[in-house]
């Protein structure tokens, strides 16, 4: 195996401008997805280590992605990546970190896109970034919410729910991703909700939405997955552009609501932010070889079939987007209409 | 479900899943002693390994490291007076103390001997809980989780010793550092100066560790002598020979074991409160109901022995709402609810129904991970015992490298360790002039919990809560544990002769 190396290393540039090619014309073209990948873009990079930076606890979503990756990455990169916890604020404290970091490469993180993009749109204490300072390197994983409800409450669809009363949405408290969905939604569609904050975690929001002593709640899909499979609790919105297929046919999306044109600039400058996702991301003014080195290991890394299919076995489902488009997203959400930002304020 | 029970045990004794376990046991016990490296975050790193295994084979290697890092982590606790665990704080209290005076094979038998008790008094109420799981798990809402905390707080009353007064002012100061931070509603920072580290609070790792490790560190800097000096007849074979003293004290004590092993599986249950708070409730209910409660903190064996239960007891307990709906009782099951999905299985009904002989074989790892962890334990108690008796010098170095590892590993933070320097002059402080530490601790603990349950108890059910039955419950229990106490010395005065009260002046 040893001596194929330095002619896979040549090649490297080839493969990359395949895999790019194959990427923009929408087939993904998974020929020569492992090879080590070293070519003279990453010289700098070579035998360095590179940090992924997760901004939270170990054990949580964010840092299984960023452990499922890393090995790939590695082997990608020909650099020694490794994973460090930095927990803090929410996630803010280590993308504040990040933006004073060399953007030599050597220092990436994963971005909680809703939470730290939000912060920032709104303005709040804490977020001294915007989302057009960081250098997009590729998404791990989308994060879409789903609101659910309890199996045994009034509100079985969201229909129900905008034709409540009064809708009592549990939280972990302002700024977190359920609180800025449910009040937008809530905002959006003139629903006479009312958050209730203070939740320590989502588990503990699940298991009052179970008890039934909060009506409903928004939370990352994946992990609704379970209960919403055992019964425990329904799903009545999709919050974001694709719906898995373990979700029943009959459950909305946001885009499948009927909404007016105010209604709907607003939610697709928030689906935008949900479209962010979880993707690594470099500090401001990386170099543009070290940009399209990683940019191409990534590609290389979430294209691995083995990496697939050991994201598929952990039921952490994959959701790649190259760095370029996540530009775009980015470009989409400053674009956004001022209402959204105007709302988003009211959040934090 | 019988069938399960034993298919269960078979199961855990297939040879890889044994292999395992002793490996998971083997990694546990080195986090476990190591200060800092917490048992969760360990988990999270050797989840990746779990990828290509057996349901009964992941949890063989995850629970049987995980159960374990609670059980060694005292064993730094009795010897060092560092907490190896941020769990493994109380056991500093007595065990430390101790081990000064020449008896850590005594502490250390007594605490690892309970230990192995409490895992087998909490899996046995997993094992019972099993049918009636999901509706335990559904009574408890947060005004249950408040009114816990509240009688969580009254034990400040017995851990302050002798100085109510005393230990009240260090309770409210706990109160005020518990403050710092987000606040849990509305999310305004409270007294964070801008820092955003603030934003979290203050650590409980870097303080446990600085409170108890580093004031302990600190003195022995002073001291200039090893740390087992204090007893006359201090000799490492004379404390090695406690061994079996410790083992029958546990024994003596058994409703100490009994009574810490069922305030761990209570709390375990109960999500968010988890171990730091369980373990200085049990030593407080120790404390109440002892004969001798003015011995406590200066090395009563009942102290090492409840501090050990509750450990163990709580892993357990925490598995309950784990395994009956997916949701964590506490950072460590949080870590192995993602296992379940690794290896494919759903928490909830599955694991009561068609799965319950996995359920069964992961109580069975928790048995056994804990016996085989206390015996390899007390082969090398005899290395570990003659650590302490190295002169304070020597060993200083290495312990405060243990200090700071221990604080920053807990996020990475270098500000971790500056609250952990600040906590051991606090601690320091403390021990000179004799003001309590554990109602400062209990306090910073409670005191976020209790305010967030507060909150969220009135904006759920504005005061009605205030009738709920379990809340009424917990509610007597605390105007007994306070009144109690008292209405005790009240007969006892009464009824004393003046000679009596001059004596207890003089006990005290």
């Amino acid at each position: 195996m040893k001596p194929a190396v330095p002619l896979r290393r040549s090649l490297w540039p080839l493969v990359t401008l395949g895999l790019g090619a194959g990427v923009l014309t929408g087939c993904s073209g998974d020929s020569e997805p492992t090879a080590a990948a070293a070519g003279d873009e990453c010289a700098s990079l070579e035998g360095e280590t590179v940090a992924l930076v997760v901004p939270y606890d170990p054990g949580g979503g964010y840092d299984t992605y960023t452990r499922l990756v890393a090995p790939y990455l590695e082997e990608a990169l020909g650099a020694t990546v490794v994973v460090e916890n930095q927990p803090g604020a929410g996630g803010l404290l280590a993308l504040n970190n990040l933006l004073a970091e060399d953007p030599d490469g050597t220092t990436l993180a994963i971005m909680n896109g809703v939470g730290a993009g939000g912060s920032s749109i709104a303005g709040a204490e804490g977020a001294s970034f915007s989302l057009e300072d960081f250098t997009y390197i590729g998404r791990v994983a989308s994060d879409p919410s789903l609101i659910v409800t309890s199996a045994t409450g009034p509100y079985q669809t969201f229909e129900d729910v905008r034709a409540a009363d009064q809708f009592r949405w549990g939280s972990t408290g302002p700024g977190a991703e359920d609180y800025v969905t449910s009040s937008l939604l809530s905002a959006v569609f003139d629903i006479p909700g009312e958050v209730i904050t203070g939740f320590p975690g989502s588990g503990e929001t699940e298991l009052a939405v179970i008890q039934g002593s909060v009506d409903g709640m928004s939370g990352n899909l994946t992990s609704r997955r379970g209960a919403v499979e055992e019964g425990t609790q329904t799903p009545i919105l999709v919050v974001g552009e694709e719906k898995p297929d373990w979700v029943p046919e009959d459950v909305p999306t946001v885009d499948d609501l009927d909404t007016t044109e105010e209604q709907a600039a607003i939610l697709d400058a928030h689906l935008a932010l949900i479209e962010l996702g979880r993707p690594f991301v470099g500090p401001p003014g990386m170099d543009e070889d070290v940009t399209s080195c990683l940019r191409g290991a990534m590609d290389a890394a979430m294209n691995d079939p083995e990496l697939i299919e050991e994201s598929v076995q952990q039921e952490r489902e994959l959701a790649y987007l190259p760095g370029e488009e996540l530009e775009g997203l980015v470009q989409r959400i400053s674009d956004a209409p001022p209402a959204y930002g105007d709302l988003l304020k009211t959040f934090y | 479900m019988l069938s399960d029970v034993i298919s269960g045990l078979t199961q855990v004794f297939q040879p890889v899943p044994l292999m395992l376990m002793f490996l998971g046991i083997a990694i546990g016990f080195v986090v476990g002693v190591l200060p800092g490296l917490g048992g969760a975050v360990t988990l999270a790193l050797m989840i990746p390994f779990t990828f290509d295994m057996q349901p009964v084979e992941a949890f063989a290697f995850l629970l049987g490291m995980w159960v374990v890092t609670s059980t060694t982590g005292d064993i730094t606790s009795v010897l060092f007076g560092v907490p190896g665990e941020a769990t493994s704080a109380a056991t500093v209290l007595d065990g430390h103390p101790m081990t000064k005076r020449g008896e850590g094979g005594r502490a250390l038998g007594a605490v690892l001997f309970s230990s192995a008790l409490g895992a087998v008094f909490g899996a046995l109420v997993l094992a019972l809980s099993i049918p009636v799981i999901r509706p335990l798990v559904l009574a408890f809402a947060p005004p249950e989780f408040f009114a816990l905390t509240m009688l969580g707080l009254t034990f400040v009353v017995a851990l302050s010793g002798k100085t109510l007064l005393k230990g009240f002012v260090m309770a409210a100061l706990g109160l005020l550092v518990a403050l710092v931070g987000l606040d849990p509603q509305a999310g305004i920072p409270r007294y964070t100066f801008d820092q955003l580290y603030l934003w979290d609070g203050i650590g409980i790792v870097p303080l446990v560790v600085g409170l108890f490790g580093g004031a302990e560190v600190l003195q022995l800097m002073l001291s200039k002598r090893s740390i087992a000096s204090g007893g006359p007849a201090a000799t490492p074979e004379a404390s090695l020979s406690g061994i079996g003293q410790g083992c029958r004290d546990v024994l003596r004590h058994w409703g100490v074991v009994l009574r810490s092993s069922a305030i761990g599986t209570g709390i375990g249950i109960v999500p968010g409160l988890g171990g730091s708070v369980a373990q200085f409730m049990a030593y407080g209910a120790a404390q109440q109901s002892s004969r001798t409660p003015e011995l406590f903190g200066k090395g009563a064996v009942e102290g090492v022995i409840a501090s050990g239960a509750v450990n163990n007891a709580k892993d357990s307990g925490s598995l309950i709402p784990t395994i009956g709906f997916g949701i964590p009782g506490g950072a460590g099951s949080a870590v192995l609810l993602s296992a379940f999905l690794v290896v494919g299985l759903n928490p909830g009904q599955e694991m009561l129904t068609t799965e319950l002989d996995v359920t069964f074989s992961m109580i069975w790892v928790t048995v056994l991970a804990n016996f085989i962890a206390v015996a390899a334990a007390f082969l090398l108690i005899k290395p570990l015992t003659r650590l302490t008796f190295i002169s304070g010098p020597l060993l200083v170095p290495f312990l405060l490298l243990l200090l700071a590892l221990g604080a920053y590993t807990a996020s990475n933070n270098f500000a971790d360790v500056v609250v952990m320097i600040a906590a051991a002059v606090i601690g320091v402080l403390c021990i000179r002039y004799d003001w309590p530490r554990v109602p400062f601790l209990l306090a910073v603990v409670l005191g976020s919990l209790a305010e967030r349950y507060l909150f969220l108890s009135y904006s759920l059910f504005e005061w009605s809560w205030l009738t709920r039955p379990i809340v009424l419950g917990i509610g007597a229990i605390i105007v007994l544990a306070v009144l109690a106490p008292a209405l005790r010395r009240l007969r006892a005065r009464s009824r004393s002769s003046r000679s009596t009260d001059e004596k207890d002046e003089v006990a005290a």
